[in-house]
């Protein structure tokens, strides 16, 4: 294994929450499938999945695993109540190529929220 | 101008501990330190967290300062030291940076920062330990040659005699640095670095 099996990919964008709970539950639900989806597609490594969620007046949530069994942590927050809130991530994994990894990421993103 | 770099690889907890060694070092008073982020991601997420906690922070991102954004690197610590002075920047590395690279950036360009006054921490992450042990990734192996600091992050997360055995292992690797095991989320065993940074500073 080379850090150039590490892809990087990035996403920033409005998105609108599309399950029911807060967006804390929705970003964990989202979060959880993308690792699995991940997993699936062929990833063997996780360098940093990482992000921040802002908006409804609230503090930013940020979050980060490290780990293929999903060892997600959150910090900061709360968020504030909205219908839409500002996500900004980076994704860094092994083992995929940067068409997979993206189509993975988008396609699992809007089984969550409306983007 | 002295230059303390965090590196480690993805995830390995250099943001983390950097802001557990700025709280403290700040409650000292009248301290100049100046913090300069770099991120290979197209977006800043790091810098944003060390603002919310109340940082100020210049961000280098979509690159890394041991390759693409080498120039960068040089010109931007020799304008913080024009426009503040500080008596230390702390760089948080990308976490796929070559500290080789950067050294030798340092060594032959930077005129404000001199060769004796830079100090290397290095994270290493115990909860992927296979990373540093097993899969003999260069840039980690680097990591571990050509830090001041090895210090072996997220032990409250290891089982028990692992950050030991894990220890031990780094000083072999390189005998000449000092080995702590600690946890910077946790605020554990922090104290050894605080102390040889303000000695250092
Ligand atoms: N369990 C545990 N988690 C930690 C510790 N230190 C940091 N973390 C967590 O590890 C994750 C990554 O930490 P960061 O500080 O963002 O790591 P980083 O090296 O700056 O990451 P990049 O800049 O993306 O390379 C976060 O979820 C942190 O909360 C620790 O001591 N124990
Ligand atoms: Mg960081």
């Amino acid at each position: 294994m080379d850090i150039e099996d590490f892809v990087p990919i990035s996403f920033e964008g409005r998105v609108a929450l599309r399950g029911p709970g807060g967006p804390q539950e929705c970003l964990k639900a989202f979060l959880d499938n993308l690792l699995g989806a991940l997993v699936d597609a062929g990833c063997t490594a996780v360098g940093h999945v990482k992000g921040m969620m802002t908006g409804g007046g609230g503090e930013p949530l940020f979050f980060s695993i490290t780990t293929l069994e999903n060892n997600l942590r959150f910090q900061g927050g709360p968020l504030g109540d909205s219908d839409t809130y500002t996500l900004t991530m980076n994704v860094i994994v092994a083992g995929l190529e940067e068409r997979v990894l993206t189509k993975t990421f988008s396609t699992v993103l809007r089984g969550h929220f409306n983007v | 101008m002295k230059l303390v770099i965090i590196t480690g690889f993805l995830g390995s907890g250099k943001t983390t501990l950097l802001l557990a060694l700025l709280k403290d070092l700040s409650s000292d008073g009248g301290r100049n330190l100046v913090v300069l982020e770099n991120e290979v991601g197209e977006v800043g997420i790091d810098g944003a967290y060390l603002e919310t906690h109340g940082l100020k922070v210049k961000e280098l991102y979509s690159g890394c300062v041991c390759c693409q954004l080498a120039g960068s690197l040089v010109t931007t610590l020799s304008e913080l030291r024009e426009a503040l002075d500080p008596e230390c920047v702390f760089l948080e590395t990308s976490g796929l940076a070559n500290i080789q690279n950067i050294m030798g950036t340092m060594e032959k360009y930077c005129e404000v920062v001199g060769p004796d006054e830079i100090l290397t921490i290095a994270l290493l992450d115990i909860e992927r330990s296979e990373l540093i042990f097993e899969h003999d990734i260069p840039v980690i192996q680097n990591q571990v040659k050509m830090a001041d600091v090895l210090a072996l992050n997220k032990t409250d997360t290891g089982e028990a005699g692992e950050a030991e055995t894990a220890a031990a292992e780094l000083e072999r690797m390189n005998p000449d640095a000092f080995v702590v095991p600690m946890s910077a989320a946790e605020g554990e065993n922090l104290a050894p670095i605080l102390d040889r940074l303000r000695e250092w500073i």
